[in-house]
């Protein structure tokens, strides 16, 4: 047994700076999570605060359950997620594949490039954008393209059935340039044997991509896809809040969780009530996982997140 | 990139000294205190001075953080730490974080975390002052402004009292303007071509046929602009009791004492069927409900008429902020509410080392014009200068400083002037302020603890209906209803009665 | 490069060829067609933008957006260094710590591997909130106001350290590591000496993303940082443009807020703003671009 530890040692040298990090960062303020169930009030100092505040048990919790919009929001924000953990899937690893198999290395360094400019505008900046096209009266898209056509202008800020297809279209606009630098390292990393041996036997390109390539992604795609799983109740905020300008009118379709804590609470600091909405999603997000992971396990061992 | 062991050894190395140091020993930056409060009191029978003699205090570092985009605060520090070397003896160090959202969610976990910062500028808008004096994190200032007792000359004690939570003041206000109402602002150019007699305009009916006249004549004007609140909403000047968007208010001509529901009020729903009418008329934008900057849009001089918060010489100022040349229409009548208490205030979080040289400083801000100034516009010479005849100060562009506004703090009314403000301001302000009929609820602040998740959901009602309602751009009926609806289910009631009882309390409590 | 005749083994036809490249210039089109208007918007004159909305060439040039947002020199300068310094450090940083942590997580003979993983990855959905995480380093590890508050929260990611661990599972076999292990190497030098040399691709993915993490970073500064000398480029865009979204919310409602609105920038100062916090880090992109393009690392992969 000792020297079964003996050779385990190396290793925890090397996992310590990450734990210590770990530590401070993440694991030290977790025991602040009882904020949630506390009406915070400030005594001499910190710890004296949080030993002294009331406990209310779930109070702090009802400002987000006695909203009308408790489950449009929850949906919501679960329906975009499952529709963007797919497509963020599915379309950077199309284009991965096709961008390595492009026979000019230029244009493939310039495509990818450009692809990945999006993400670097701010979501504010890009609200900006999408009201110059989609404002009634100027808009780009009534005026310079509906009008033309003939076609009846749309009150695009007024329509919610428009924006789930909108906001889908504005995150993949963002972040395939981001995702399809993941997939495509992993496929740089494939061993060229694999595809010399395939030409070997005859296959043709559709078939090898189907019989190497996506084989040697799935690790890196199911890994992707379990840790986007545990954030399914987190929302991107910028996108949600920014893009449709705040607007009422498109609440039933673009309201999140986020976006809903974050204007119930703008204007007061009740730190119990912030603290109470982060731990509901973070609870979830945890069983949501836990769940998926267990089935990955039960699969493949060596794919499941832990 | 060749990578060789050297390199990443020398990087591992990096890396564990970075452990070591993080353990140990972090940069700390925390003001120090050497004072205790004891030991510099001057005499409490000595009534309006506030600087004791010479040598008799220690040196303190104070921190004062504040709203606004300044630039070159260490030129401002140094001036002020040069001023008060005498007298208060301290070093400043004063930052502005920008408005709003960069601003309050960064004071408040200070706030919470219970920081040694000294003094913060607080409001209903910004570090929300309401919420956080409940939550006990400012201190208590009664006996320092029976002690240093300029803050209260300046202000009056209604004015300064106004703020006050269960007889406790945990801030002061800023001393402008006391009163507000609201008018019209409409384009100088229509005006006079129209031969608009501003007397006669007494409310929106009376604006419509130049209404009319606009859609006729000035293609591409737009008659009416309303973006969010600011439009005809204001004109009912309804006497809230918490944020524009909570429920929960009275008629802003004291008629009783009863808490209603603003926006079902029989008023609010003839509003918004009105603003119906005129979108379909066209007297409002297309755009109207995603509109949200009002400056903008005025500057672009295509509107002919907006509702506005009036002030003397309203009309002079947005003519140099827009570039667009208005004249201004006083319509509901002048009060005194508690938002112009609450709109600008000094707090001492908790945490601060030294509460009582902190207040004496934001007292000088109310005594000492010279000060005011000083943190205001600047380093006389280097910020600005005097225009010829002495009345005004010109900012000097190279030093890249701009104010934020003097509004912010201390007494409005000892700021210099700068050019196109009037001479006599300060009376003109005094004539305003004393023809303003206080309201029945000033002085009272409305406690949300125990209704917290009531108004957190009835904001969220309002955000989600107010844009169509009050620009007109949805059909009323329906969305009244799903309104109504939305608002039981969000617990308005409970809301409307714990708001009634705490003031119903707090009026039986001043008899 | 000299014009092949015929095509390699294994590559698509000319056709396909054609046919991807067409799929590709459409999509650049979009992607990039924003991104010009942004530039083509912080060159125009505001007024032609209050009066005709915006357009792909503007209306009448003007620097002036530039000049405001510059005048504000020294200050711009020095949040830029930071930035510099800080996406550096922490990159370099943040890349030993979080690959060092993943080497164990993939190496098969590391018996307590899931209890790791778990670890870092509890992090990613757990949080204790944003008030408790502030008193760690106001009291705790008293970093506030330093550089280090900017590095040190975004050393090691739950996110990154999975993604490496995939990488060094599918770049280097176990088989390879085991017989390392055979010929007397220790754990730390199988990492550098084989494991390593391998991982350049990896490497160059977390590299990039954890730079970028840093470049574009402004929330560590909102909530730590009251120093004016430390804050860096992106905090310092910030604040200008959240404080115009927050004044123009709704959810401000004090008297002298038109003439605060009207002090702040424009619109073309905006789009000024956000080409500004572009800024460098597009270079960064393409330094470490080389390494995710097969054809051009043919050599270095096998090292």
């Amino acid at each position: 047994m000792k020297r079964g530890l003996k050779t385990q040692i190396p290793f925890f040298f090397m996992l310590l700076p990450g734990v210590i990090v770990l530590l401070i960062n993440n694991y030290l303020p977790m025991f602040g999570v009882v904020i949630a169930f506390q009406q915070y009030r400030f005594k001499d100092n910190f710890i004296t605060s949080l030993l002294t505040s009331k406990f209310i048990g779930f109070k702090n919790f009802e400002f987000f359950f006695k909203t009308p919009n408790a489950f449009t929001v929850t949906r919501n924000t679960i329906l975009y997620n499952l529709a963007f953990i797919f497509l963020d899937i599915v379309i950077p690893v199309a284009m991965a594949i096709m961008l390595n198999e492009l026979r000019n290395k230029m244009g493939a360094k310039l495509y990818q490039s450009i692809i990945f400019l999006p993400y670097f505008l701010s979501w504010i900046v890009v609200s900006y954008l999408a009201y110059s096209f989609f404002s009634f009266e100027n808009g780009f898209i009534n005026k310079g393209i509906l009008g033309p056509l003939g076609l009846e202008p749309a009150n695009w800020y007024f329509e919610p059935k428009y924006w789930p297809f909108i906001l889908t279209f504005f995150h993949l606009w963002k972040y395939t340039g981001y995702n399809i630098v993941v997939y495509l390292a992993s496929i740089v990393g494939i061993d060229g044997e694999y595809y010399e041996a395939a030409v070997i036997d005859g296959a043709s390109k559709w078939q090898s991509i189907r019989h190497i390539t996506i084989p040697l992604l799935k690790p890196v795609m199911i890994i992707l896809t379990l840790l986007a799983v545990g954030r399914i109740f987190n929302a991107d905020f910028g996108l949600f809040f920014n893009v449709p300008k705040n607007m009422g009118t498109l609440y039933p379709a673009t309201d999140v969780i986020d976006t809903y804590v974050f204007r119930a609470l703008r204007n007061s600091n009740n730190v119990g009530m912030s603290a109470a909405a982060g731990l509901y999603q973070a609870v979830l997000g945890c069983i949501t996982v836990f769940s998926a992971n267990l089935i990955v396990r039960k699969i493949d061992p060596e794919k499941a997140l832990f | 990139m060749k990578l060789n062991r050297k390199l990443l050894t020398r990087v591992f190395a990096v890396v564990l000294c970075l452990v070591f140091v993080l353990a140990g020993c972090g940069k700390e930056t925390q003001p120090t205190s050497s004072e205790t409060p004891s030991s510099t009191t001057p005499s409490s029978t000595e009534p309006s001075q506030s600087a004791t003699p010479a040598a008799a205090l220690d040196p303190v570092t104070l921190t004062f953080y504040c709203v606004g985009d300044s630039q070159d605060m260490s030129g401002i520090e140094k001036g002020v730490n040069e001023y008060l070397k005498d007298t208060l003896n301290i070093t400043l160090e004063y930052e502005c974080f920008g408005w709003g959202d960069t601003y309050t969610p960064k004071i408040n976990p200070m706030l919470a975390a219970g920081d040694p910062i000294d003094i913060v500028f607080t409001s209903n808008w910004a570090a929300n002052f309401r919420s956080n004096a409940t939550a006990g994190y400012f201190t208590v200032l009664n006996d320092y402004i029976k002690k240093y007792p300029g803050v209260e000359q300046v202000l009056g004690s209604d004015f300064l009292n106004a703020t006050q939570i269960d007889g406790k003041n945990y801030a002061v206000p800023t001393n402008k303007e006391k009163a507000h109402n609201w008018g019209f602002l409409l384009k100088k150019d229509l005006v006079a071509k129209y031969n608009i007699d501003l007397n006669s305009i007494k409310s929106l009916q009376d604006l419509e046929p130049y209404f009319d006249r606009v859609l006729a004549e000035e293609p591409g004007m737009t008659p009416l602009l309303s973006v969010q609140m600011d439009g005809p909403w204001h004109l009912l000047d309804w006497n809230t009791f918490s944020d524009d968007d909570v429920p929960g208010a009275l008629y802003p001509d004291n008629r009783d004492t009863k808490v209603i529901n603003q926006f079902l009020a029989p008023e609010s729903v003839a509003l918004y069927k009105q603003q119906r009418e005129y979108y379909k008329k066209g007297y409002l934008h297309p755009d109207a409900a995603t509109q949200d900057n009002f400056s903008a849009e005025m500057s672009t001089g295509k509107y002919f008429a907006f509702v506005a918060p009036m002030k003397p010489g309203k009309a002079v100022e947005m003519t140099q902020q827009t570039g667009v040349e208005w004249e201004e229409i006083f319509i509901t009548p002048i009060v005194m509410s508690n938002r112009e208490a609450d709109g600008a205030m000094l707090a001492i979080p908790v945490g601060s080392k030294n509460p009582e040289r902190a207040f004496m400083f934001i007292e000088k801000l109310y005594t000492d014009a010279k000060l005011k100034n000083l943190m205001n516009f600047g380093v006389e010479g280097v910020h600005y200068k005097w225009s010829d005849d002495k009345n005004y100060i010109i900012p000097i562009e190279e030093s890249g400083y701009k104010t934020s506004g003097g509004w912010r703090f201390g007494d409005n009314f000892k700021d210099y002037l700068t050019v196109g403000e009037a001479l006599d301001k300060a009376q003109q302000w005094e004539k305003y302020n004393a023809s303003a009929t206080p309201l029945l609820n000033l002085g009272f602040v409305f406690d949300a603890t125990n209704v917290a998740s009531e108004v957190a959901a009835c904001k969220d009602v309002v955000q989600t209906y107010y844009k169509q309602l009050f620009t007109g751009s949805v059909d009323v009926d329906p969305t009244l209803a799903r309104m109504e609806a939305d608002f039981k289910a969000a617990g308005v009631d409970t809301l409307l009665q714990e708001i009634q009882t705490q003031f119903d309390a707090w009026l039986a409590s001043k008899k | 490069m000299s014009k092949r005749k015929f095509r390699l083994a294994n590559e698509i036809s000319t056709g396909s060829n054609v046919v991807l490249n067409i799929i590709f210039v459409l999509i650049s089109i979009v992607c990039l067609f924003p991104i010009l208007l942004v530039i083509a918007i912080s060159f125009t004159e505001e007024k032609q933008i209050l009066l005709h909305g915006y357009n792909i060439i503007p209306r009448e040039f003007s620097i002036k957006a530039y000049d405001f947002v510059l005048s504000a020199g020294d200050a711009i300068m020095r949040s830029y260094g930071i930035s510099i310094l800080v996406t550096i450090l922490g990159t370099i940083l943040s890349m030993s710590v979080i690959t060092l942590y993943a080497y164990p997580l993939a190496r098969s003979s590391f018996r307590y591997k899931n209890f790791f993983s778990f670890f870092v990855f509890f992090t990613m959905i757990f949080g204790g909130g944003l008030v408790p995480w502030f008193m760690v380093y106001s009291q705790l590890v008293r970093i506030r106001d330093t550089i280090w508050i900017m590095i040190v929260p975004y050393l090691i990611n739950g996110f990154y350290v999975m993604i490496m661990r995939t990488f060094i599972k599918g770049s280097v076999p176990e088989a390879l590591m085991e017989s390392a292990k055979i010929d007397g190497a220790g754990e730390f030098r199988t990492f550098f000496s084989i494991v390593l040399p391998l991982l350049k691709p990896g490497l160059a993915t977390i590299g990039l993303l954890s730079c970028l993490g840093y470049w574009n970073d402004w929330y560590l500064p909102l909530v730590f940082v009251t120093k004016r000398e430390l804050f860096n480029i992106q905090y310092t865009m910030y604040q200008t443009l959240s404080s115009i979204q927050f004044l123009t919310s709704g959810s401000a409602n004090f008297a002298e807020l038109g003439k605060v609105l009207s002090d702040l920038p424009g619109e073309s100062a905006r789009m000024a703003i956000a080409v500004i916090s572009i800024g460098p880090i597009i270079f960064a992109y393409g330094f470490f671009q080389k390494y995710f393009i097969k054809g051009l690392t043919i050599g270095a992969v096998k090292g």
